[in-house]
């Protein structure tokens, strides 16, 4: 259904997803209160069967290869904005420098905020899926998640969660916190999975 | 599981402009699934080249409502406020969502407090329009700019069940009774922190923070629920 009057803004773009537009900003979106933290006393524990399998130190993390991506990020709310730069370790990397080897498929980010999303290892580990503590050659705001959040660009950035501190290993996908408010599990942009059902 | 978003036909009803900044939007919308107050819909444009713009709005009608409406806020660049604002007209179609979001909800467990800045008042349109035809009691604090932007100042007056703390941070109108000051540390000092409350803020980034600092800080642990929009 045509609407009257409408022409549009924005011409069409092969790199924004479909439903969503192009955004110069970058809006600040969170469900909880902006957390206060001091990158010194940051760390990330890898945990299953609640053990904690590894913790990682942010002076041991810091000294870890690190990457620089640049990536078109999508948020579920529709804005897309382009060549967002981050740096950070790949999980990939991290894995390998603690010799550290996945003990099931599926994953659940955590906050310290309490903030929980699911990833598939599979997704974790990708080249470009990145524990950040950078954003565009700064330090991320807290608001936009620092000291340290994970960037999984090719997936809504509400996977990307802000304020990491755990990574814990589940035998089964299981919902997170906006899963669980009728998100979608996986969340492609490409395919608008934006809600389940 | 598609996770695709479904659209229906909808029709402008009412549009009523109430200041230079924001308009409140009345639609009738096919198929209309009740909402719960404080879910949110899409409104989606369509070019004719078939170009789409879909925003999210908070919905502000009462489920009681017939008509389903949005409050609009012009903002800088704002491809679809600003056209829904400056060009749509009574008659005009859209298409409209279903509504959405399960978790910035009315859960009236508790005595709910509503805690606004600007156009974050919408989804407390719709909850406080609720309430009241329940004769439900709640607290409502909203800021504005200036007196307009209060946007439901007198239905919100005539609640007799309910607490209404309006605040003008800029042009006050003379004789202005209400508050003047910005959120602060003293802002629910009326409060009987021996009751059962229930808090929702909705508003900038900013505000929401401010807010719920301020909450934090009443000394005792509340339910709360917050509703930013995509501030910069």
């Amino acid at each position: 259904m045509v609407t009257r009057g409408f022409f549009g803004k924005n011409e069409k773009n092969e790199r924004v997803p479909p439903g969503q537009y192009l955004e110069n900003r970058f809006p600040v979106l969170s469900a909880e209160p902006t957390p206060k933290l001091d990158i010194k006393d940051w760390d990330l524990s890898i945990i299953y069967n609640n053990e904690t399998l590894a913790k990682i130190s942010w002076d041991v993390f810091k000294n870890l290869p690190s990457t620089s991506i640049n990536k078109d990020i999508h948020c579920v709310t529709r804005w897309t904005k382009f060549d967002m730069n981050w740096t950070g370790v790949k999980v990939s990397t991290l894995f390998e420098e603690l010799d550290f080897k996945p003990p099931t498929e599926w994953t659940m980010i955590g906050a310290s905020t309490g903030y929980t999303t699911n990833v598939p290892l599979k997704d974790l580990v990708l080249e470009n899926t990145i524990i950040s503590y950078s954003y565009e050659d700064e330090p991320i705001s807290p608001e936009h998640g620092g000291p340290v959040r994970l960037i999984v660009p090719h997936l809504y950035f509400w996977k990307s969660a802000k304020w990491i501190d755990k990574i814990t290993f589940l035998d089964e996908d299981t919902p997170g916190f906006w899963e669980n408010y009728g998100y979608h599990m996986y969340g492609d942009p490409w395919k608008e999975q934006r809600y389940s059902g | 599981m598609t996770g695709l978003q479904h659209f229906n036909n909808a029709i402008i009803t009412k549009k009523k402009i109430i200041n230079s900044d924001l308009c409140l939007i009345n639609f009738e919308v096919e198929n209309w699934h009740k909402h719960v107050p404080g879910q949110y819909s899409e409104i989606c444009l369509t070019a004719e080249n078939g170009y789409q713009a879909i925003r999210p709005y908070s919905i502000a009608s009462s489920p009681d409502e017939k008509s389903v409406t949005f409050l609009i806020e012009r903002i800088n660049n704002g491809e679809v406020s600003n056209f829904l604002y400056d060009i749509s007209t009574e008659g005009d179609n859209f298409q409209v969502s279903n509504p959405i979001g399960k978790r910035f909800i009315l859960q009236n467990k508790k005595i709910p407090i509503f805690v606004a800045s600007g156009s974050g008042i919408a989804p407390f349109i719709s909850m406080s329009k609720y309430l009241a035809n329940k004769n439900k009691r709640f607290y409502m604090y909203h800021w504005s700019k200036n007196f307009s932007g209060l946007v439901i100042y007198e239905e919100n007056k005539s609640y007799i069940n309910s607490l209404y703390f309006p605040n003008i941070t800029r042009n006050k109108p003379p004789n202005w009774t209400g508050g003047d000051s910005r959120i602060n540390s003293k802002t629910f000092n009326n409060l009987d922190l021996n009751n059962q409350y229930e808090f929702y803020v909705c508003g900038s980034d900013f505000f929401v923070e401010n807010a719920l600092d301020i909450i934090s800080n009443l000394g005792k642990k509340f339910d709360i629920y917050t509703e930013r929009f995509g501030s910069f």
